[in-house]
Order: C-alpha cells, then structure tokens, then sequence
C-alpha cells in the first residue's frame, strides 16, 4: 500500500518522447501519466501559490466561463507541476468552445453562453470571434515554448480545442431545441457546424504551424448509452467535419488526441479512419476499458477511465492503488497507454487521494 | 376512425403535427380521456423511454415524444377543466442540488416525468436547500427529486433533506434521488424513497410513488 503525503519520486523526467511515443503505440520506459485538468486547489497545495487551474488562469474555461481576464496557466507554473508529478504534456485552453459572441447591455462583446439562439436570425445576430481566438492561442503557443526553451524542459506543448457540437447544444441554442433541429432543422444545424468547422480548421492550421506537440480536440458529444443523435445522422453531420478539423494536423504528422465523455462506440472506427492517435477519457459508466483494448489496443493509444468518484473520490489510498494496478494490467501491455483519470482532478477529490493516485501510477508505470 | 393505437403510434413517432387532430377525433369518437393519457399516450412515452435507456432511440426521439405529449395534453386540460386529477398524476419538484451544474439527466427525468401526466416544477441547476423548502411551500408536490452528478452532490443531499425535515415538509413528500454516482444503497441510507438510474426508471417510480 502507498502511503505518503506528497508525491514520491519517480523515474524519468517529463519527455515529450515519451507521451509521442505512447501515442503511437510505440516503447517507452514508463506508462506516461496526464490529466486535462486538474483543479485550482490541487495546484494551489502543490506549488503553494494560487496558479488557477491547468487549463486556465482566472476562470474556469471548462465550466464555459470565457473572459478578457482569463488565460492559460502562466507556463513555469506548469513546467513546475508538471516536474512534480511526472506529466510530460502541458494541455491549455486553445479555444475549447466556439467564439460566439453578442454585445452585452453594455455593448461588449461576450461569449454566448444563454442558449438563446433558437433561430436562424437569432443565430445571425451573432459574431463569429474567430481571429481573436486564434491569435491568442499561437500566443500562448509561444509563451509556453519560449518558456520549455528557458527552463530547458522537454515537456509537450497542446492546446485543448474544437467543441464543434457541444459549444452549440451548451450553450448557444441549448440542448433540447438543438436536438430537436437536428431532425427538423437539419441545414440550420449544419450550417452553424460548418462555421465551427471552418474556424477550427484555421485554428489546426495556426497551431501546426506553430509547431505544437499534438493536438487535443475534445466534443461531447455522446451520453451513458450512446450518441445523441442516431448514428448515421451523426456521421454525416460531424465526423466529416472533424476529419477536416484534424487534416492539418495528419498531413503534418502532428498526433492527435481525441477527448468525448460518454459511449462513442459507435464512432470509435470514425475516429481511427480520421487519424485519431489517442482516446480519451473512456468514460467509466459507458465504456469496457477491457473491451477497447482488445478491439483497438493494436490500433490506438488509450486514455482515461480511472473513476473519479470512485476510487479517487470516495476511495482510500489501498482502493486507489488496486485500481491504478488493474487499469495498468490490462491497458499498459504492447504500449499505446497514457495514465489519465476519468474526467478531471476536480477539487472534490481528496488531495491524499490524487497524490496516492499518483504516486501508485509511478509504482506501477516501469515497462 | 381513430385509434387508441393510431395516439400510440404517433406518440412514439414524435409526431407533435398531427396530434392535436387524432386526439380531438379520438374524443369525439368517444375515447376516455383517461384511457387515451394511460393507455396510450403515457404508455408510449415509456416505450420511448425504455428504448432511450438501451441506446436504441435518441434524445430527438425522446425530446420529440414529449412533444407530442405536451400537445395532446393541450387539447385535453380544457376538456377536464375542474376535474383536473383525470390528466394530472400529481406535482414534482426537481432540482440539481447545491454544488451541481448537470442538467441533462433532470431534463430527461422532467421529459419522462410529464409524458406520464405529472406537473413538473424545474428549479434549475446549482439548487440551494431554502429554494427545495420554498418550492414545496408554493406548489405542494407530491414528489421532490434530487439530481446530480458530483460526489459533493452526495454530501449534499443529506443537508437537503435536513432543511425539508427543519421546514417541517419530510413526511410530507416522497423524495427521488437520481445521477451517476448515486445508489440504492444511498438512497436507502438516507431514507430516500425513491432511487432510478435511468430517466424511464424514475417516470414509472413516480407513478407507483402516487398510486399508493
């Protein structure tokens, strides 16, 4: 049993090499290990300093908060947690939710996050903050390079982006009626997905040619039992459009890491065709861990499933280090595993219990 | 002539265009109102909903169903105009608890819910415990359901049901608890009577809850 109240040490510095290399599914000394968010209270008791959460810095991102004051985690921060854990990647906010903005009662410019576009004339009304976000993140591309390169890190540098579907449903139109149109308003919905579409395809674009690590593009887009929307109709509205998401991104032999909560199963082959490296988080309540690594361990890399409610929230140390063993006997075999929780390290998760989890992932991650 | 079978069919279709006319006709043919709500158009929202629960229909389908349901039933309230417990099963107070943002399994349980006749109050996401205790003060359900997620929705639940019993309402409601990480195990701890794990579940839960 691990016991300890701070992160023991572990072998091998965080290396980039070696998260690419578990992408594909190729040999590595260890499991690597990576969260795409771990919360501002676990990072605040690490670093002893506030620092925001690791993907943003004066607002939760996740949660649809998008502010001026925000950014991502300043990067020796990062560079910082990142040497203590064993994290090889560093994962920012490059835009998770497409910029729809309308003018406040102010007449500034926010984010759309009152589901209040019902129409296409609501849908018009609104502005497409394309530039603005895409400049941003090459900034911040930058600011994290320049920073690896100071402090002579190989930590990995990706942006988390491309909500395609799930900006939508969330928040600008709202989950019933965007599901509704979906059958009854097919074009409409189509055509705010191709002005999504568009706008990522130049945000992979800028990224690329920053030359980032790999690329994160994450879209919830299904529930505990399945899609949202029937199969076919999904394919024909979203995988193509995510395929040309990540096109730049393949043709440069950028990896790609794919983030969806829920049981995609039905679009798991989609996303390999498309050149999805990584899957990410196979939601425990829908997804075999077991299952996918027989079905497609020899065809890609696999991310995720340690629940966050249980053993990391409401389990003991002895709880979290069996499951972290059991994951590890299944998922680390023939390479291809990268160490991830289910969700997030969110605060309510005890942070004994995210040490534990650590330390007991570096216990068991040497090949 | 129109059909019980006819209101089933286009219940589980989702077809809400032509509902209003096959229920108007099915009255006027001399079709209970009663035996039109349960034996077909509640009936068919827990086809739907069963089959939601398997992957075998979609949100559209379910969101479209109720439509369907919201429809007819618009018909029908006027007809029943001062004998309203014909149609209305009873009231349900639903909320994500304190600390909770998810909705989109409260949403389906509301769906489900009122495709089975009952009067559901939406308090929204993020519910602190005096809005559970004023909303039972002003609509005097039958039901209050808890939905949530998180772990801290778990933590939370207890100091709900505390401000309920403080208020002096406990034995006054039923209450329902439902989410990914909830259990019957917990809600059997907590006295909870009703647990689901799937928004159809809880619908035929509610059901039994006011029959009894």
């Amino acid at each position: 049993m691990i016991e300890s109240n701070e992160f023991l040490p572990y072998e091998g510095e965080p290396d980039k090499k070696r998260i690419l290399a578990a992408f594909r599914r190729e040999s590595v000394d260890r499991v690597p290990n990576m969260e795409i968010l771990i919360e501002d209270q676990h990072i605040e008791k690490i670093l002893r300093k506030y620092a925001g959460n690791s993907l943003s810095y004066g607002g939760d991102s996740a949660k649809g908060e998008v502010s001026e004051e925000m950014r991502p985690m300043y990067p020796d921060d990062f560079i910082d947690l990142c040497n203590i854990i064993g994290q090889d990647a560093m994962i920012f906010d490059g835009g998770l939710w497409t910029p729809f903005k309308k003018q406040d009662e102010n007449g500034k410019l926010v984010q759309v996050v009152d589901r209040s576009a019902k129409s296409r004339k609501d849908f018009e009304s609104l502005f497409l903050d394309s530039e603005t976000q895409i400049s941003n993140t090459v900034k911040y591309i930058r600011e994290y390079k320049e920073a690896v390169k100071r402090r002579n890190s190989k930590i990995a540098i990706a942006p988390l982006y491309g909500c395609i579907f799930q900006t939508l449903y969330e928040f600008v139109v709202g989950m019933n009626d965007f599901m509704i149109m979906c059958y009854e308003d097919r074009d409409f919905i189509e055509d705010m997905l191709e002005i999504s579409t568009e706008h990522y395809i130049k945000m992979t674009k800028a990224v690329v040619n920053e030359e980032v690590d790999f690329i994160f593009p994450a879209d919830d887009v299904a529930f505990k039992t399945g899609l949202f929307i029937p199969p076919k109709l999904f394919k024909e509205i979203w995988v193509l459009r995510m395929a040309r998401i990540m096109k730049p991104a393949v043709e440069a032999g950028v990896p790609i890491l794919f983030h969806s909560d829920g049981k995609i199963d039905a679009i798991v082959e989609d996303l390999i065709e498309m050149g999805v490296n990584c899957l990410n988080p196979m939601d425990p309540y829908s997804v075999d861990y077991r299952e996918y690594k027989k079905r497609y361990g020899d065809r890609l890399c696999l991310s995720g499933n340690v629940d966050i409610e249980f053993p990391l929230s409401k389990g003991i140390p002895d709880d979290i280090e069996r499951d972290v063993k059991e994951h590890m006997d299944v998922l680390k075999p023939g390479y291809g595993y990268v160490a991830t929780c289910s969700h997030s390290i969110v605060n309510y998760i005890p942070h004994k219990n995210f040490i534990a989890y650590i330390n007991a992932i570096h216990k068991y991650a040497k090949y | 002539m129109v059909t019980l079978d006819n209101i089933y069919r286009a219940t589980v279709a989702g077809n809400y265009k032509d509902i209003s006319r096959l229920v108007k006709e099915a009255v006027e043919n001399g079709i209970k109102i009663d035996v039109l709500i349960n034996d077909a158009l509640s009936k068919a929202m827990i086809e739907v909903g069963d089959k939601f629960a398997i992957g075998e229909l979609f949100m559209p389908d379910m969101l479209l169903s109720a439509k369907v349901m919201k429809e007819a039933m618009s018909v029908l309230k006027p007809l029943v105009k001062g004998d309203e417990d014909i149609i209305e099963k009873g009231t349900i107070i639903i909320g994500t608890v304190k600390g909770d943002l998810h909705d989109i399994g409260k949403n389906l349980v509301i769906t489900m819910a009122e495709g089975q006749g009952f009067r559901v109050i939406d308090l929204g996401i993020d519910v602190d415990y005096s809005e559970f205790v004023e909303a039972i003060k002003e609509y005097n359900p039958q039901i209050v359901g808890f939905s949530g997620l998180l772990t801290t929705t778990l933590a939370n639940i207890p100091n709900h049901i505390k401000a309920i019993n403080d208020a002096g309402f406990r034995d006054k409601v039923i209450l329902a608890v439902g989410g990914a990480p909830v259990t019957r195990e917990f809600a059997d701890r907590y006295g909870i009577e009703i647990y689901a794990d799937n928004a159809s579940t809880a619908a035929k839960e509610f059901v039994k809850a006011v029959k009894k």
